[in-house]
């Protein structure tokens, strides 16, 4: 019998059923109402999201887009210069039933957590994901570190630095931590030019990895003598977290490798804004990033818990020199060259446990040095290195017989800025200067490696009573002059590449020039001859243009307060007439760590013509 | 657009980043001596500016983890020591160092065993880096045979 109560009965239960039904059921994107369009419209626009993406206002103009350069971050065909069509593009493949390692939910496992905190209404799918799973549960870690491998000599490029990071979990051993590193992958057969226009403008591509810290310890301080430097960062469990979910989304994921702003410090700086987007690390570094200020940024916003010094092989044998007298050292250099005779002989056989050690182990990094710096494949050196180890084992001395090196008071990022403005004045005539990068030989040295130079973009403009003129201009000038003693032989050199004026006749010319030789300790310096090669284009010479050859000598004093610099060179010329002959002595004195004064005399000569001048600068590093 | 900035540094001597050999393989290569040849590590101007990995092809999350970490405790420490072999030469030699306590960590040496195995690491370093051609399967070999015929060290083979 048909009855209303029935009816209202069948239609409460048909509905208690239906809603049922619908929450169980997953919403569609087409499905979502208005109120939710305008909330994803919102989140896209957020900072969070953002960072997540690495979009980024490209200069102060153009708009915004992400610095992530591989197709396969996006789920969206626009997503690159889009983060709203991204985000939307992410929420719709997050509605979708979909499991395992291919899945959005498991490849963006960072968005995914943003965007299910965010949208807890929108109940996306819990994927499965296997290998995130268990990538996961083998690295995750408690403490996550900056790792800065400074310079190492010979190399003052490398005065720039590298910046990793190192994440520590269960593993056990800071050795067998986690090292997330940004690099460039380049082609091993480009040339010298090819491989540095390519650095500069993008031509490689840089990919995020992970590999064992142990690796990077092998490459920077045992290959390469570099010094590590390992800071600390404050981060919460819940940032490394978010950390740990961010790097897997970037694997395998392609950012064009800039050497000048985009480069590895940059991109750990934008990795960790990803992470906590209030510390807006990256914001400052728009148009160059120098791992030193990297480091700055981070002390400034108080990120940094504390720093642990790592030596490199050189810098320990300089330590272990130190603590062995001239006879002990010089029975290690004997040591190393034969150590079959050497251990019979009396001199090693009188020695005590703790002195055989000590040779025994300056004598074998010693041979490991050669056999890394000096490329020799003298198939017997392994060997001598080999028996070095197996005479240390042997003898009854457990340990290391050295004294623990004390952790320098300067760091690298406590030296000079690395801009500079400098204004001369001379007796008729002034100066104003300006270097973009980065540090040079009268520049005070704390913080920066000794003899070592690089100067980018350093230019002057010259001011007398008769003309305002462009004085210099140097794309490059890089300069090394390593002490050569008993176990350490580097070669000395120097590039300059640029535009200078002569004192003798203001005339201008653009050149490029090479040298190198050596260089020997002398009172606290370093004394230096090098055999130097230019090429030079001038209105001076004979059909303009000359190769000129010659001897540079000179002297450098780097202290803490006063550097001084002595040098003179005598080219003769090749495609013109005549000889020409440079020199100088320069006097620096550091008045603080961001100001300097400077007194300069300069001689110059060309075929007849002689000039000398006298100069006082103030040098500003900002 | 991205500023250009042209350098080019001509006479330079740096070096580059080592290759590092994690094949898809991962554990049980086993074929890497003591002491590399160093004239297979290639030089690279301006290598530093880039920080170029250029011979490295392995890239991604997974490389470094992937291998030899499941099964017995020792499975790992072979991998550790292919990659490792002159560190833990040079540690064994003075019975103390980082990369042995690493290898320690690895095996999973317990605090009171520590110095028993850092003394017959020294004791025994003839009988594990018996030569140049030594490879890190054979010192690996040695190194098991040398827990095994030591009462407080067997029980970490597994």
């Amino acid at each position: 019998m048909f009855n209303v109560r029935w009816f209202v009965v069948f239609g409460w239960l048909m509905m208690a059923v239906l809603s049922g039904v619908a929450n169980g059921m997953p919403t569609q994107f087409s499905t979502l109402d208005d109120a939710t369009h305008g909330k994803l419209k919102l989140l896209s626009q957020e900072r969070t999201w953002r960072t997540l993406l690495h979009y980024h206002q490209q200069g102060m103009f153009s708009r915004e887009y992400s610095e992530v350069d591989g197709e396969a971050f996006f789920l969206s065909p626009e997503g690159k210069a889009n983060p709203h069509a991204e985000l939307q593009a992410t929420v719709n493949a997050f509605l979708l039933k979909q499991d395992g390692d291919e899945a959005p939910h498991c490849r963006f496992p960072a968005r995914f957590q943003f965007l299910a905190q965010r949208l807890p209404e929108l109940k996306f799918h819990q994927a499965t994901c296997p290998q995130f799973d268990a990538w996961y549960e083998k690295i995750k870690g408690h403490k996550l570190h900056l790792i800065f491998p400074s310079s190492y000599i010979n190399s003052p490029s490398s005065m720039y630095g590298h910046t990793l990071l190192r994440l520590d979990g269960e593993q056990g051993h800071t050795l067998l931590s986690s090292a997330i590193n940004f690099a460039a992958y380049t082609d091993p057969s480009d040339d010298e030019i090819t491989y540095s226009i390519k650095g500069l403008t993008g031509g490689y591509p840089g990919y995020v990895s992970l590999v064992p810290y142990y690796e990077k310890v092998n490459e920077y301080s045992h290959i390469e003598s570099r010094d590590i430097w390992e800071y600390e960062l404050k981060l919460t469990p819940v940032q490394i977290d978010k950390f740990v979910r961010h790097i897997w989304e970037l694997d395998k994921i392609r950012f064009d490798y800039f050497f000048i702003d985009e480069n590895c410090s940059y991109r750990l700086l934008t990795l960790l804004d990803a992470v906590e987007p209030a510390w807006h690390l990256a914001d400052q570094f728009q148009y160059r990033t120098v791992p030193s200020d990297t480091l700055r940024v981070l002390w400034e916003k108080e990120l940094i818990a504390n720093v642990v010094f790592r030596p490199s092989k050189t810098t320990l044998i300089e330590h272990y020199r130190a603590q062995m007298s001239e006879p002990l050292q010089m029975l290690a250099r004997q040591l190393a060259d034969d150590p079959y005779a050497q251990s019979e002989s009396q001199a090693y056989l009188s020695l005590s446990a703790e002195d055989q050690a000590k040779t025994l182990e300056l004598a074998y990094d010693y041979t490991r040095y050669l056999a890394l710096k000096k490329k020799v494949s003298d198939p017997q050196l392994p060997k001598r290195s080999l028996k070095l180890l197996s005479l240390r084992a042997k003898v009854p001395y457990q340990g290391t017989p050295f004294a623990p090196i004390e952790t320098p008071g300067v760091r690298d990022e406590d030296g000079h800025s690395t801009l500079r403005t400098t204004f001369t004045l001379g007796a008729d005539h002034g100066e104003v200067g300006f270097r973009l990068n980065y540090h040079g030989w009268l520049d005070t040295v704390a913080g920066y490696r000794e003899g070592a130079q690089i100067e980018m973009g350093q230019g002057s403009v010259r001011f007398d009573d008769e003309s305002v003129r462009l004085e210099r201009f140097d794309a490059l000038h890089i300069r090394s002059v390593g002490q050569r003693h008993r176990f350490s032989h580097p070669i000395s050199w120097q590039v300059q590449m640029g535009y200078e004026r002569w004192i003798t006749d203001q005339q201008g010319q653009t050149q490029l020039r090479v040298g190198g030789g050596h260089g020997y300790p002398l009172l606290g310096g370093s004394l230096y001859a090098m055999a130097v090669a230019q090429v030079a284009a001038a209105d001076r010479f004979d059909e303009n243009r000359r190769l000129g050859y010659g001897p540079e000598v000179g002297y450098l004093w780097q202290s803490a307060r006063w550097n001084g610099w002595l040098s003179a060179e005598r080219f003769a010329s090749l495609g013109t007439q005549g000889a020409s002959t440079f020199a100088q002595a320069s006097l620096a004195y550091t008045v603080s760590q961001s100001q300097q004064l400077r007194l300069q005399w300069r001689h110059q000569a060309w075929r007849d013509d002689r000039e000398q001048d006298v100069r006082i600068s103030y040098a500003f590093y900002h | 657009m991205k500023k250009i900035i042209l350098g080019v540094a001509l006479a330079a001597a740096a070096s580059t980043s080592m290759a590092a050999s994690y094949g898809p393989a991962g554990c049980g290569l086993g074929s890497h001596v003591v002491f590399p040849n160093a004239s297979s590590l290639p030089e690279h101007v301006l290598a530093a500016l880039t920080n170029g990995t250029s011979f490295n092809n392995t890239f991604g999350m997974t490389s470094g983890t992937s291998g030899c970490d499941a099964g017995s405790p020792m499975a790992g420490v072979q991998n550790y020591m292919d990659q490792n072999m002159e560190q833990l030469a040079s540690d064994s030699a003075r019975g103390q160092g980082e990369s042995l306590q690493a290898l320690i960590a690895l095996i999973g040496v317990d605090a009171a065993d520590q110095g028993e195995f850092t003394q017959t690491m020294q004791t025994n370093f003839d009988k594990i880096f018996m030569a140049t051609e030594t490879t890190s399967g054979d010192a690996f070999a040695s190194l098991t045979e040398v827990m095994a015929a030591n009462e407080k060290l067997v029980k970490y083979l597994g």
